[in-house]
């Protein structure tokens, strides 16, 4: 079922493609890596009748790094944030998210606003972004603006993202030297599709009183989304007193939070299982980094 | 229609085209390129794999206007039936084909981690090629073969 035929747009600068899009509005759509807006758009999911190309936009890529943030252009591909030597070690969570999406043949054609703006529920990158507290900024023909993640994913494939508006920049606050964080997927294979995907963050204060505790899932729900329940229970928690029955029950709440559905990847029932034992995995690993780190 | 202009194998190759056309479809209709293999068609089994700016990408999950003015190689790129590319004489020599539709795709993703990570274990190498599938199953004499590429490509290097 192929559907119409398009019109082919190659803007150069941000300013060019906000216009382009200003210009054609829904009848234009913005292409970035193009991976999955292809086969929907051959499968006859979306209609298009102006594609504009942003693979041309040198502005959009880059990956840099100082002392206060990383900042990712949106058209940045994921093997360049797999490998990048840029990103500081305490964001590793980042590269393991970006390594981890499909093939590599994908991963140097799939850019990161792509997956993000695409809001699939598996999406891997997004519960590590959604831990590390980012920031998105959107722009349009007549200004700019940010938006924190957390309030960025709305439904199924849908996003606060305007219809005029383009992301151009993901920007990730560096986690303190206090903070440890993992990345979880559970997929068939490798390259495979998540059937649960996750993120936890943990950061302590001096006493080691844990001050910001942040759980986000994938595949679980019709959005990634964070469990803030769960991440509620371990707030204000001394990392010596996280034991197996604290962490058992965070990981029954998660369990009881999720929403998953049953798919051809996994069932309802399986999902929720998974969900707790990733929890547990990942609040495990987390205190045994805090704790080394209150050793030391 | 619309111009397009890449740059396949090193030659310049100047088309009109319709927006939608794919990468796969340009290379394999229009240049007769029939190592640009299409089985799939929605980016799971990696046979379309070809070299963009050296790096794998699937030719089937990409519009044929997104490769321009980056460097395409197929496998047609690599070597001649007299005149072998090493990964090419590897594969040949342990047997990491069977039917060998696969195979250029394999190659060429071969060709570009021996590239980055020339002394790469037996599980790098399965990871890096983990998107390409093989229906015949030759796993085993596929990563046999990249191994051995690698020991070629060492000592021709070496002899240079």
């Amino acid at each position: 079922m192929k559907k119409n035929n398009f019109e082919y747009l190659r803007p150069l600068t941000i300013a060019e493609a906000c216009d382009m899009k200003e210009k054609y509005a829904e009848k234009a759509k913005y292409w970035a890596g193009g991976t999955d807006l292809l086969l929907q758009w051959q499968q006859g999911v979306v209609n298009l009748d102006y594609c504009i190309d942003l693979t041309f936009i040198p502005e959009l890529s880059y990956i840099r790094q100082d002392s206060e943030n990383l900042s990712i252009g949106a058209l940045t591909i994921l093997s360049s944030i797999e490998t990048s030597s840029e990103i500081d070690s305490s964001l590793s969570i980042i590269s393991e998210g970006a390594s981890e999406l499909a093939t590599p043949q994908i991963r140097n054609t799939a850019t990161i606003g792509g997956n993000v703006c695409r809001a699939a529920p598996s999406a891997d990158m997004a519960p590590p972004l959604l831990v590390l507290g980012t920031e998105v900024k959107l722009v349009n023909s007549s200004g700019e603006r940010w938006l924190a993640l957390d309030e960025f994913f709305l439904g199924l494939n849908k996003t606060a993202r305007e219809e005029n508006e383009l992301l151009v920049e993901i920007r990730i606050p560096v986690p303190s030297s206090n903070a440890a964080s993992c990345f979880l997927k559970v997929g068939r294979t490798v390259v495979d599709i998540a059937i649960v995907n996750m993120a936890a963050s943990m950061t302590m204060d001096d006493n080691a009183i844990l001050s910001d505790v942040r759980i986000a899932f994938g595949a679980v729900a019709p959005t990634p989304l964070r469990i803030k329940l769960a991440e509620e229970m371990l707030l204000g928690v001394n990392v010596s007193a996280i034991d197996s029955a604290m962490i058992d029950k965070v990981s029954d709440k998660v369990a009881n939070e999720v929403k998953p559905i049953t798919d051809v990847r996994g069932t309802m029932e399986y999902r929720r299982e998974i969900s707790r034992v990733l929890t547990k995995r990942a609040i495990e690993r987390n205190t045994q980094a805090l704790t080394k780190r209150v050793l030391s | 229609m619309i111009k397009l202009q890449l740059m396949v194998n090193e030659k310049t190759q100047e088309f009109e085209i319709e927006p939608h056309e794919i990468l796969a479809d340009v290379l394999k209709k229009r240049l007769g390129l029939i190592g640009v293999r299409v089985s799939c068609g929605e980016g799971e089994c990696g046979a379309c794999t070809i070299l963009l700016d050296g790096k794998p990408v699937l030719a089937c999950m990409m519009l044929a206007k997104q490769a321009e003015g980056k460097e395409i190689t197929t496998i047609e790129g690599l070597g001649t039936h007299d005149n072998l590319h090493p990964i090419q004489e590897a594969f040949v020599e342990k047997h990491g084909f069977q039917c060998g539709f696969c195979t250029p795709g394999i190659i060429l993703s071969t060709k570009n981690l021996l590239e980055t990570k020339a002394d790469s274990t037996p599980s790098e190498i399965a990871m890096s090629l983990s998107g390409h599938i093989c229906r015949c199953g030759a796993y085993p004499k596929i990563i046999e073969s990249v191994q051995e590429a690698a020991n070629k490509m060492e000592n021709s290097h070496d002899e240079k």
